[in-house]
């Protein structure tokens, strides 16, 4: 008798793992076709958008990373992606932790139910702390050769 | 003070602000990039195979990955309830209740609006704004997803922006506390 909730558990946690890979399953797709498409179309080795600027390059990723939600995995894809087009990974690191700790699209929900200034103030924390984690990041890395 | 049916609404308007089917979404975007290859295909058709080649073969490079995610995830689903995470919350104390934060912010799964409500009540049972911090920002790991961070980033990247996130989790929350949010 102990058997059925359990299976119903275990039920329960593979669907929801189906749910959100199928579900994130479309944007890879269309994220490595697109991708794809850019980086045989680009004569130069690099995306133009991204100019190997210390500051510019990880302030406009993570600002993308803010900008857009979805499921994680999306958000490695594209980084991976990025990378393979010589883009620093200063800018890849703040794209993908801005990514999963800014939530612009779901602001209004935050600051409705936790405080407009806690909301506004966190947000605005992560995405500083975005750009310090990849300089960090780096950094650590580089150090440890 | 908010009653508690005036708060259950009030997370319900939230949620319905934010929540939104993500499959759609990825779904016209796919749509937009197929009609984009179709434009491709009727123009340059050596070039339609090349990217169609090359986007192929990144796919089956991640599928491998994308199974083992499933698992990974699928695992941490079974064991880890919101039941659990909250039992954890109330029950610890000072020091350990940082180390919690950040230990439910790093196996806690779902979309981060989910986890508003929820926090949303344990905030009005006087839980402070710093653990909520700490909880969304330790969200930012996801160990199910380690193996195709390392496949894309290497091992060194995944173990040392995994470590920073945890120190900056614990930051923001002290941060938050300090200037008394």
């Amino acid at each position: 008798m102990k058997e059925q909730p359990k299976t119903q558990k275990l039920k329960k946690a593979i669907f929801s793992s189906m749910k959100s890979i199928i579900g994130a399953t479309p944007m890879i797709l269309g994220i490595i076709m697109l991708i794809s498409l850019i980086s045989l179309s680009l004569s130069n080795d690099k995306i133009s958008l991204f100019l190997n600027h210390n500051w510019y390059d990880p302030i406009l990723s993570a600002t993308f990373g803010s900008l857009m939600a979805g499921n994680p995995v999306t958000s490695y894809v594209i980084g991976g992606e990025l990378l393979k087009l010589n883009v620093t990974m200063v800018a890849i690191i703040s794209f993908l932790v801005a990514w999963v700790s800014v939530g612009f699209i779901q602001l209004p929900a935050e600051m409705n139910l936790l405080g407009k200034k806690f909301a506004l103030l966190r947000n605005l924390i992560s995405f500083v702390f975005s750009i310090c984690v990849a300089f960090v990041s780096v950094f650590v890395v580089n150090l440890l050769g | 003070m908010k009653s508690k049916n005036n708060l259950k609404n009030t997370n319900q308007e939230g949620i319905k602000n934010t929540k939104k089917n993500p499959f759609i979404g990825g779904f016209i975007f796919l749509t937009i990039v197929c009609i984009i290859y179709c434009i491709v295909y009727f123009n340059n058709k050596p070039f339609f195979y090349e990217i169609l080649n090359k986007s192929k073969g990144v796919f089956i490079q991640i599928v491998p990955i994308l199974i083992f995610v499933f698992v990974i995830m699928a695992t941490i689903n079974y064991f880890i309830t919101t039941k659990k995470l909250v039992k954890i919350f109330e029950k610890s104390r000072g020091v350990h209740k940082w180390i919690y934060s950040i230990v439910a912010g790093i196996i806690s799964t779902g979309p981060m609006y989910l986890w508003y409500p929820l926090l949303s009540e344990l905030k009005e049972h006087g839980m402070r704004n710093g653990y909520i911090a700490t909880f969304l920002y330790a969200r930012s790991i996801k160990p199910a997803l380690f193996p195709i961070m390392i496949f894309y980033f290497g091992i060194s990247y995944t173990i040392v922006i995994s470590a920073s996130l945890i120190v900056f989790s614990y930051l923001q929350g002290k941060l938050i506390d300090l200037l008394k949010v």
